[in-house]
C-alpha cells in the first residue's frame, strides 16, 4: 500500500513523515522515530502502557492510526521533562515508590497528567476512575495513587 | 530512598528489551503447534523460504539434538517427533520485517498424524492414558525424582504416623480444593535480540530474571561454550517468575547465526499467555485429624499438579507445595505425596510462590473450616498450631527466625478482630503463609575508584523490586559512604561475577550478604592502605563519611577518595573487594522425604493477612474492602521498597482469587488477551495497609530476608474465609466468581445476617 504523508507535532517539535496508512501511533513513535518510552504491552488498547497525549488528551496509541494524527500535537513521555525539569507527577512517582519495573509508567504518567490538566483537584475517586484503562502488575496501585494525590496543588 | 532507576523509568530513558535496535537487524516470528499431542510426519519449508525478505527459516533438524529442561530433560527447543501442546514451537524465522515474517510462518506446511491426547491431569494419571513421554524413565534429572507413566514427578513428605493421628483425632476433616493456572503478566513481553560475530561469539540482550541461567541453558542447548555467550540484561519490565528460564533467546541465536544479522523476536501478548509458562492449575485433598482442642494431630494431603506438555519447572513447584502443604503448623503426623503430571496442555512454569499459592489456598480454608466445626476462633486456632523458633519443618529443618504468631497478631490488631461487623453480609477472614528464601550462588564485586566513588558489580538483576537500591544501601553502609556515590551495575555475564538470578526471594538475602562482604573486603583493604598515611594500626581506624581516621579522632582523617588514588598510582593497588555467598543447604530429616528437589533452605519467611468484604447476595459479586498484611522479613532495608513489593503481591493474590483465570478448551486458551483475562485494575484493589514485623534474622545481611514471595499467598483463602464469614458459603474452587457465589445457594438465613 502506498505511504501517505503525515504533518504532526511530536513534542513540541513539528515532523513531516509519510506512513503507511495501517502504521498505528504506537508503532510510529517506537520503531519509526524510536521514542521508545511509550510502551506496548497488549496491542488492543486493555493495558494503557502505550499512553500518550493527543491534543492535551490521554489516548492509547496502539488503538489509533498514525494518520489519525494529522494536524494533532502529541506528547510522549520524553516530552514531559524536555525543558529540563521533570514534571512533578514524574517526581512524586520518584518518591512515593509508584514505580517498580517501570513498564507501565510512561502511561500512567501520562494518563495522571491528562486528568490534572483537566481536573486539579481530583478525588481519591476520581483518579481511581480516570487511571482505571493503565494496569500496573507490580506496586498494587497503592503507592500510584499517593503519588497522584500528593500533586495536586 | 527512592530507587537508583527511578528517573530514567519516570521519564522514558530506561531501554527495555522491546525497545533494542542493531542496524541492518531482521525480525522473527515462531510457528506452533494446532494439535495438542500429535506425531510430526513432515514440515515442508520450501515456500517460506522463496518469500521475499525471508532470511532463514530453521527446524528441528537445523538444531542441536538436545533435550533441556531446568529439572527434567525432556523439551526439545523446536518439536522434532511430535508436539505435546497447541502452542509448542515447531519452526522459527527471520524476515526484513514482522509482517514478512508473519506471512512466512502460514507458508510453512505441517503434516501432522494425530495422537489421543490427555487434558485432566487425574485421567493423565491412570494406566490407561496416552502417554505423553514415552521417554520420561531415560531422561536426565538434576536430582533423584520418582516418576513414571504421566507423572514426571512424584515428591514425598512422611513423619509420624498418620493413620495413628487420625485414630486419635476427636474429629476428621476431608476436603478438596481446586485452583486455575494464572499467568505472570509482567506488561512486558518477552523480547531477545541476537548478534553473533565472525568467530562465533553471540551477544543476546533479553529481559530476564536470571542471566546467568540464559547463558547456560543457551550453551546447553546451542553447545556454545560458555565464554562464547554474552547475556546482557536490559531493564526488565516485570517478571515474577516468568522470566527465569530461556524463551525466545535460543531462537533469536539460531537465526542470527544462520543469517550472520542480529535478529529480534518480540512476543505479541497473546504468544505471551500461549507459549510462555503460566502457574500451575492444582488439585489439593487434605485430611485433617484434630483434637478437640484444636490442636492439629494429623495431616494427609494429595497434590496434583498440572504441568502440560512439558516438565519446565514443575517438580520444583510441586516439592515446594509438598513442604507446605501442611501449612505453618506443628504437626507430628503428615504425609504428603505430590504429583506433578504431564498433560497436553500449554506448559506450566514459576510463578510467585510456585505451589505454594494453590496449598495455601486448600490448607488455610480447611483452617477456617475446622475453626467453624469446633466453635474456635479462627485467629485461635492458628496461634495454637503456629510453628515456633526451633519447632521441625515438614521436611524436619530445624526452624529459626519465625515470625509466624507476630505477623498473625499484627494482621489480627490492625483489622479489629474480634469485634463482629454489624453491617450485613460483611465478613472478615484472616491467612498466613510460611515460605523461605532460595540459597544458592551469589558473587559481588566492590571497586572503589580513584576519586572515591564506588561501583557495584554484580550479577543479579533488578527486576523492579528494587534490588539495585538496597544493595547499593548495604554497600553504602558498610564503606561509611553516601548512598549517591554508589553506582550498580547493569548485568552482563561476561563482565559480572555469577549470580543464581532473581528468584525465589533469594537476592536480598545472598547477594546481600556477598555484597556485604565485597565491601567489608574494600573496608580493610582502604584501612590498610591508609594505615601507613596515618601512622596507625589498621584495626584503630574506621570511615565515616569518606573519611578514613582514627577511631573517636574524626577530625584527623584523611579522603577515601585521597587514599584510593594513592592506590592506584602510588602505593598497594587499586582497591577491589570480592564477596562470595554460598548458603549450604541446612539439614533436614532424609529418611521421610522422597523425590524432593529442595527439602531445605537457608531460611524461612512468614506472614499473615485479613481480608474484609461485602458480598451481595443477589448478584454474587463480591467487594473487598480492605486488606490488613503483616509481614516478617527481617529488618527492612528500604521500608518504601519492601512496602511496595506486599501491596504488588497482594494485588497479584487479589487477581488469583476473584478474575484470573487462563481458560483452555482441549489443549486451546480461549482468553490469552488481556479484555477476556482480567488482571486487577486500579478499581479491583482495596486499600492495602501493609506492616512490617519480626526480628532481625540471623545470617541475613543486616538481618533482612526476603520478602517478594508470600504476600501473593494470603489474599485467596483470607478473601475465601471473609466471604463464609459474610455470608455462610464455602469456596473451594479458584476463582471466587459472581456465578459461584451466587450459585452456592446462600440460604435466607445467610442473607438476612
Amino acid at each position: 500500500m502506498s505511504k501517505k504523508s503525515l504533518q504532526l507535532t511530536i513534542n513540541g517539535e513539528p515532523y513531516e513523515l509519510t506512513v503507511e496508512p495501517r502504521t498505528t501511533l504506537a508503532e510510529l513513535l517506537r520503531e519509526e522515530l524510536h521514542l521508545t518510552g511509550t510502551k506496548e504491552g497488549c496491542g488492543i488498547g486493555m493495558c494503557g502502557a502505550c499512553t500518550v497525549l493527543l491534543d492535551g488528551k490521554a489516548i492509547k496509541s496502539c488503538l489509533v492510526l498514525a494518520l489519525k494524527a494529522n494536524g494533532k500535537e502529541i506528547t510522549t513521555i520524553e516530552g514531559l521533562a524536555a525543558k529540563g525539569d521533570i514534571h512533578p507527577l514524574q517526581k512524586a512517582f520518584i518518591d512515593h515508590g509508584a514505580i517498580q519495573c517501570g513498564y507501565c509508567t510512561p502511561g500512567m504518567i501520562l494518563s495522571a497528567k491528562a486528568l490534572l490538566d483537566e481536573n486539579p483537584h481530583p478525588t481519591e475517586e476520581e483518579v481511581r476512575m480516570a487511571m482505571a484503562g493503565n494496569l500496573c502488575r507490580c506496586t498494587g496501585y497503592v503507592k500510584i495513587l499517593e503519588a497522584i494525590l500528593s500533586v495536586r496543588p | 530512598m527512592p530507587r537508583v532507576d527511578g528517573l530514567d523509568k519516570a521519564t522514558g530513558r530506561a531501554v527495555y528489551s522491546p525497545d533494542m535496535e542493531l542496524p541492518h537487524m531482521l525480525h522473527g516470528k515462531i510457528l506452533t503447534s494446532t494439535y495438542p499431542h500429535a506425531r510430526i510426519l513432515n514440515i515442508d519449508v520450501s515456500k517460506a523460504e522463496r518469500l521475499t525478505g525471508v532470511k532463514a527459516v530453521i527446524t528441528a533438524r537445523d538444531t542441536p539434538d538436545v533435550a533441556w529442561g531446568f529439572m527434567i530433560k525432556d523439551q526439545p527447543l523446536l518439536a522434532r517427533d511430535k508436539v505435546r501442546y497447541i502452542g509448542e514451537p515447531l519452526a522459527v524465522v527471520a524476515a526484513s520485517g514482522k509482517d514478512v515474517a508473519e506471512e512466512a510462518l502460514d507458508l510453512i506446511e505441517v503434516e501432522y498424524e494425530e495422537l489421543k491426547a490427555t487434558f485432566d491431569p487425574e485421567e493423565a494419571m491412570k494406566p490407561d492414558a496416552p502417554l505423553i513421554h514415552e521417554g520420561l524413565e531415560a531422561y536426565t534429572t538434576f536430582w533423584p525424582s520418582i516418576r513414571y507413566g504421566n507423572v514426571c514427578s512424584h515428591v514425598k513428605i512422611s513423619r509420624g504416623d498418620v493413620e495413628k493421628g487420625f485414630k486419635e483425632a476427636f474429629r476428621i476433616f476431608e476436603d478438596r480444593f481446586t485452583t486455575q493456572m494464572q499467568h505472570q503478566c509482567y506488561l512486558e513481553t518477552h523480547a531477545s535480540l541476537a548478534t553473533v560475530d565472525l568467530g562465533g561469539k553471540v551477544t543476546v540482550w533479553t529481559s530476564s530474571q536470571a542471566p546467568f541461567s540464559i547463558r547456560s541453558e543457551l550453551a546447553e542447548t546451542l553447545r556454545i561454550p560458555l565464554n562464547k555467550i554474552r547475556v546482557i540484561a536490559t531493564q526488565t519490565g516485570g517478571g515474577f517468575g516468568g522470566k527465569t528460564d530461556i524463551s525466545v533467546e535460543p531462537y533469536c541465536v539460531l537465526l542470527a547465526q544462520k543469517t550472520n544479522r542480529p535478529v529480534k523476536i518480540t512476543l505479541s501478548r497473546k504468544e505471551e499467555f500461549t507459549i510462555s509458562g503460566p502457574r500451575h492449575a492444582s488439585i489439593i485433598e487434605l485430611k485433617t485429624g484434630v483434637k478437640r482442642d484444636g490442636t492439629i494431630i494429623s495431616r494427609q494431603a494429595k497434590l496434583i499438579y498440572d504441568t502440560g506438555g512439558y516438565a519446565g519447572p514443575g517438580p520444583g513447584v510441586a516439592s515446594l507445595g509438598s513442604t507446605y502443604a501442611v501449612g505453618p503448623y506443628r504437626i507430628p503426623n503428615i504425609k504428603v505425596d505430590a504429583y506433578c503430571v504431564y498433560t497436553n496442555k500449554t506448559n506450566c512454569g514459576w510463578m510467585r510462590c510456585p505451589g505454594v499459592v494453590q496449598t495455601n489456598f486448600a490448607s488455610e480454608s480447611q483452617m477456617d473450616i475446622i475453626a467453624k466445626d469446633l466453635g474456635k476462633d479462627p485467629l485461635d486456632l492458628r496461634l495454637r498450631n503456629a510453628v515456633e523458633d526451633g519447632d521441625l519443618s515438614p521436611t524436619g529443618q530445624v526452624l529459626h527466625n519465625v515470625g509466624l504468631k507476630a505477623s498473625l497478631q499484627k494482621a489480627a490488631q490492625q483489622s479489629g478482630w474480634g469485634k463482629k461487623t454489624k453491617e450485613k453480609n460483611r465478613g472478615k477472614g484472616i491467612s498466613c503463609v510460611q515460605y523461605e528464601s532460595l540459597g544458592m550462588a551469589s558473587s559481588a564485586l566492590v571497586k572503589v575508584n580513584e576519586d572515591g566513588t564506588i561501583n557495584l558489580v554484580i550479577g543479579a538483576v533488578d527486576i523492579g523490586q528494587g534490588s539495585s537500591t538496597i544493595l547499593a544501601q548495604m554497600v553504602a553502609e558498610e564503606l561509611g559512604v553516601p548512598f549517591e556515590e554508589i553506582s550498580v551495575s547493569t548485568v552482563d555475564t561476561e563482565i559480572t561475577p555469577f549470580d543464581t538470578g532473581t528468584i525465589g526471594d533469594r537476592v536480598t538475602y545472598n547477594m546481600g550478604n556477598a555484597v556485604r562482604m565485597a565491601a567489608a573486603d574494600c573496608r580493610q583493604q582502604l584501612l590498610y592502605l591508609a594505615s601507613s598515611m596515618l601512622e596507625a594500626n589498621p584495626a584503630d581506624l574506621k570511615i565515616s563519611d569518606k573519611l578514613i581516621h582514627a577511631k573517636g579522632v574524626p577530625e584527623k582523617g584523611v579522603p577515601i577518595s585521597e587514599v584510593s588514588m594513592a592506590g592506584h598510582y602510588f602505593k598497594g593497588g587499586p582497591i577491589t573487594g570480592r564477596g562470595v555467598f554460598f548458603a549450604e543447604p541446612p539439614a533436614y530429616d532424609q529418611k521421610g522425604v522422597e523425590g524432593h528437589a529442595f527439602p531445605s533452605a537457608p531460611i524461612h519467611t512468614f506472614a499473615a493477612q485479613v481480608a474484609e468484604v461485602e458480598v451481595n447476595p443477589k448478584n454474587g459479586k463480591v467487594r473487598i474492602l480492605r486488606i490488613i498484611s503483616a509481614h516478617d522479613l527481617g529488618f527492612a532495608i528500604n521500608p518504601m521498597l519492601a512496602e511496595g513489593q506486599i501491596e504488588g503481591a497482594v494485588a497479584m493474590g487479589i487477581g488469583y482469587a476473584m478474575t484470573e483465570r487462563l481458560v483452555e478448551d482441549k489443549g486451546n486458551i480461549v482468553n490469552p488477551n488481556f479484555s477476556d483475562y482480567k488482571i486487577p485494575n486500579i478499581l479491583d484493589v482495596p486499600k492495602i495497609e501493609v506492616f512490617l514485623v519480626g526480628e532481625k534474622a540471623k545470617d541475613g545481611p543486616f538481618g533482612a530476608k526476603g520478602l517478594g514471595n508470600p504476600g501473593v499467598a494470603l489474599p485467596a483463602p483470607a478473601i475465601a474465609n471473609a466471604i463464609e464469614d459474610a455470608v455462610g458459603i464455602r469456596i473451594k474452587d479458584l476463582p471466587i466468581t459472581p456465578e459461584k457465589v451466587f450459585f452456592a445457594k446462600i440460604s435466607p438465613d445467610e442473607r438476612g445476617r
